[in-house]
């Protein structure tokens, strides 16, 4: 018989507790680092992170873990399933805890849904996204755009 | 998002992923505020984008007319695009008449045969930037020229080597039969190579047009008759060598 598998203890800010398998946690480098330090044994506190967060993170890692032996399509296709239910609300925090914990795909993976998000919008509508105030005066933005008036084509 | 005065975002999660954007999405952005635009223009934030990007080959299909005798290219640079000649996305160079080019790191060298400059071309950003010139004496037929661009892996320098070969050399004393000259980026200069520095090219060999840049250090195919050998240019050091070629038992060009 296999040992029972060894659980490791999160705490979220709001105070939500979760148990995962070690398989499972040690996606995240950080909690990886603590499992080696033997610092993991009692519940890690994440004071950034909050429990729906958190249950996400924990998600996609299993995803991960489960699909190992599946083929790499399999898990494209699976992380794009996972991630285009996320708003950019919640990718901003997703991005944050990812960093935190250090899952390395994950972090890519938010990253390039972010971009994806963006790439195709207006400057007016990327200052409205992340409420950035327009410091050109409107010559110099008029020169930018006609100097570059290809890159304002866009229907891509 | 980090380039901004109400820096929310982190700045290196930010920066993951403005890296992640195409670059016609940067250069539409750039009109968001100054800081996003001092952002993008950074040099590192250009040449991390760069390695990043390298994973989204384009395709780039040359071919020789056979009634010009010219090289000639089509692009395609964006997923959303269709083939095109590289006359309708550089309209300045239709006027020139591109004989030659080379390509290195995204970049494209150009040789115009009509006005005979030398150009160098980002077709990602549109960005041409012609070089000073530099033999002016060259327009004349007996002349070949031949192009190669690299750049410095280590210090990250871009140089242009530009060959003038004599083909009737016999007939002009005043001038060697090969001349050679080197433009760096950085300064936006030349420096000719002295007699000395080309002695090891022997008379009447042929420099190909074709070459690549490998490592920093431009290789060219050379040949006399069918004899053949390697010429190699040390960017960063800026000396030739030759490299015999290997005995293979069939012919490779």
């Amino acid at each position: 018989m296999a040992s029972t598998l060894k659980k490791i203890i999160l705490k979220s800010c709001d105070g939500k507790i979760l148990e995962v398998e070690e398989a499972v946690a040690v996606q995240s480098q950080m909690i990886k680092n603590m499992i080696e330090d033997d610092c993991a044994n009692e519940e890690i506190p994440l004071p950034d992170i909050t429990g729906e967060i958190l249950s996400m993170i924990i998600e996609y890692c299993k995803m991960h873990v489960d699909g190992e032996n599946n083929s790499n399509n399999e898990l494209i296709a699976r992380d794009a399933d996972f991630i285009t239910r996320v708003d950019l609300n919640t990718l901003y925090y997703l991005i944050v805890a990812a960093n935190f914990l250090n899952v390395k795909s994950l972090l890519d993976l938010t990253c390039q849904r972010v971009a994806d998000i963006i790439k195709g919008k207006s400057p007016e509508e990327i200052r409205l996204t992340f409420n950035i105030k327009n410091d050109f005066t409107p010559e110099e933005e008029e020169e930018i755009r006609k100097k570059n008036a290809w890159a304002f084509d866009y229907k891509d | 998002m980090a380039p901004t005065s109400n820096a929310q975002w982190p700045e290196d999660l930010a920066t993951s992923i403005l890296l992640r954007l195409p670059v016609k999405s940067i250069i539409r952005f750039k009109c968001v505020s100054t800081t996003w635009r001092c952002f993008f223009d950074n040099p590192s934030f250009v040449s991390r984008h760069l390695r990043i990007s390298k994973k989204n080959q384009r395709i780039l299909v040359g071919y020789t007319d056979e009634h010009e005798h010219d090289d000639k290219m089509v692009l395609r640079m964006f997923h959303d695009t269709t083939l095109a000649t590289f006359d309708d996305w550089l309209p300045q160079f239709k006027a020139l008449g591109v004989g030659k080019f080379c390509l290195h790191e995204g970049l494209v060298c150009l040789f115009g045969w009509i006005n005979f400059r030398i150009g160098l071309w980002n077709p990602v950003t549109r960005e041409i930037r012609f070089l000073p010139e530099y033999y002016t004496d060259i327009k004349r037929r007996r002349y070949s020229k031949t192009i190669g661009f690299g750049s410095d892996p280590i210090l990250n320098e871009y140089k242009v080597i530009f060959f003038v070969e004599n083909l009737k050399a016999h007939k002009t004393l005043l001038l060697p039969w090969l001349r050679c000259a080197v433009y760096k980026m950085s300064t936006d200069s030349w420096r000719e190579l002295k007699r000395e520095e080309l002695e090891l090219v022997e008379e009447k060999m042929y420099i190909n047009s074709r070459n690549a840049c490998v490592n920093g250090v431009c290789y060219w195919v050379v040949s006399e008759h069918f004899s053949y050998k390697v010429l190699a240019f040390d960017i960063r050091k800026e000396v030739l060598e030759l490299i015999e070629w290997p005995h293979l038992s069939y012919r490779v060009l």
